[in-house]
């Protein structure tokens, strides 16, 4: 249960830069990693409008340098996982440095309306999804009352554990009937995301699928053939499991280590060379791909 | 090692990186919401006109803003206390389940057990009741044994008398041959000495 409790209280440090005629300000704050990012914005709205007073919550994006372009940043994805998918690609867990910027928002590159109330409603779409693909169907999240739903979402907000750990144990997963295991799976250094129908047990029905199984099967090549790439997840490498003689099945793993929107998020960091365009473009034809 | 304590050694190296400077962030943050708060209320205590009553409005709402501010940290850490409060209790459930799985296992090794010493104690009845007819068995052959050994003994002492009286018969009859014999050799003797030889 410790490993619940550091998932939980993960935290990123970040440092937000925001221009203003010329000169920059910083404002360094942490953020949870499992949150999103516009649950700070509000934050960050009203410390740089002491700068610059025309700041508007509904049209600012935070933006990330990566030495080549400017990336803005999807708001919709975990904190955590945009941290270990963008930053710490080579093991580097120091303080992320975002631009918080203004006008002219980038709508072709990340979802529109990046304030809390869309992010509700993207949330919420999200664990209807993951509620789908556990159960054949989204009975669990469509039947929560309003006030659940409502509990639910401020559970997220607050980073209340207690609360999200009731809603999600006795309403949402309380069906112990799992279909099918909800993982993205997102190949660091690309835009890709597999998301594949991956089921708890083998063909057999008796043996549980692991995390190995999963991995060999949706992208095989990066685990073949003397490539060594890495799983990350929650901002550690869990390769050695694929070794493990007690490696536990995926849904343990799902249960462990899901994010709040019930989706299990692993990172496949491959060596540069063997992510290779054709490599992109023929997972891009034969998986599902987000 | 088992995967879990390895993965919480590893999330112990992320924290120690990832939180190295988290006492500098909170101080900063608390600095930060009370910079807002402060700001917030001085720009209310702006607008408003400057008369005493209205200004004296304005005060109490910088007031209520600081008790806000205070409410909402109050607030966070005790979402943060009953957090730890909720993990430590699920893990103690944890255990419990565990105990209660090991409680469970014991009591079935310990009813599989009794069993096995209530078998035992009827094998051992069983085999006692077999050693008794087999003592029986041995001294009822004890005694057929002593009879027989008795017997024996007579039939050794009959036979013994027989060959001997067989034997004097036989030395008996010997001696009677013999001395038909004599008796005869001495006849043939003293008759070839009277007639002619060749007779």
């Amino acid at each position: 249960m410790e490993i619940s409790k550091k998932l939980w209280d993960g935290t990123i440090p970040l440092c937000i830069i925001f221009s203003h005629e010329g000169v920059d300000r910083e404002l360094y704050l942490e953020i949870h990693r499992v949150s999103y990012f516009p649950l700070i914005y509000e934050k960050l709205v009203s410390y740089f409008s002491h700068y610059d007073t025309g700041l508007n919550i509904d049209k600012i994006w935070l933006e990330f340098d990566d030495g080549q372009s400017k990336v803005p940043i999807q708001w919709n994805i975990p904190s955590g996982l945009l941290y270990d998918l963008l930053h710490t690609t080579s093991g580097n867990n120091s303080i992320w440095t975002l631009r918080l910027v203004h006008n002219n928002y980038p709508s072709k590159h990340i979802l529109p309306h990046a304030n809390v109330t869309h992010l509700k409603t993207t949330y919420m779409n999200q664990i209807k999804q993951s509620s789908y693909v556990l159960y054949g169907n989204s009975k669990a999240i469509m039947s929560l009352s309003a006030g659940k739903s409502e509990e639910l979402w401020n559970s997220v907000v607050k980073h209340n554990w207690t609360l999200y750990e009731a809603i999600s144990t006795n309403d949402i997963t309380k069906n112990k009937n799992i279909l099918r295991v909800p993982v993205k799976l997102f190949i660091s250094g690309s835009p890709v995301v597999i998301q594949a129908p991956i089921f708890p047990s083998a063909k057999n029905g008796v043996s549980h699928t692991t995390l190995k199984d999963v991995l060999y099967e949706h992208v095989p090549t990066l685990f073949h053939g003397g490539i060594t790439a890495k799983v990350i997840v929650h901002g550690v490498d869990i390769s050695f499991l694929l070794d493990s003689k007690d490696s536990p099945s995926i849904l343990e793993l799902w249960k462990l280590f899901k994010n709040v929107d019930n989706f299990l998020n692993l990172i496949i960091r491959a060596p540069a060379d063997s992510v290779t365009d054709n490599y992109l473009a023929n997972i891009a034809t034969t998986r599902i791909v987000a | 090692m088992t995967w879990e304590d390895r993965l919480d050694a590893q999330l112990e190296v992320r924290d120690q990186l990832e939180k190295a400077d988290s006492q500098y962030f909170s101080a900063f943050n608390e600095l930060l919401e009370r910079t807002i708060a402060a700001e917030k209320a001085l720009a209310a205590v702006k607008q408003t006109p400057s008369s005493s009553e209205v200004r004296s409005s304005g005060i109490k709402d910088v007031v209520v803003h600081e008790e806000l501010l205070s409410l909402q940290q109050e607030n966070s850490q005790l979402v943060a206390k009953l957090n730890d409060s909720s993990f430590e209790i699920q893990s103690k459930n944890a255990r419990i389940r565990s105990l209660e799985a090991s409680e469970q296992k014991l009591s079935k090794n310990i009813d599989f057990l009794k069993k096995r010493v209530t078998d035992m104690r009827n094998e051992v009845q069983e085999k006692n009741k077999s050693i008794e007819i087999i003592n029986d068995e041995i001294l009822s052959s004890q005694i057929q044994n002593n009879v027989l050994a008795k017997k024996v003994d007579e039939l050794s002492q009959e036979n013994e008398g027989l060959i001997k009286r067989w034997i004097d018969k036989v030395r008996a009859d010997a001696e009677r041959m013999n001395e038909v014999n004599e008796l005869l050799e001495a006849k043939s003797r003293s008759n070839g000495a009277g007639s002619e030889p060749g007779v």
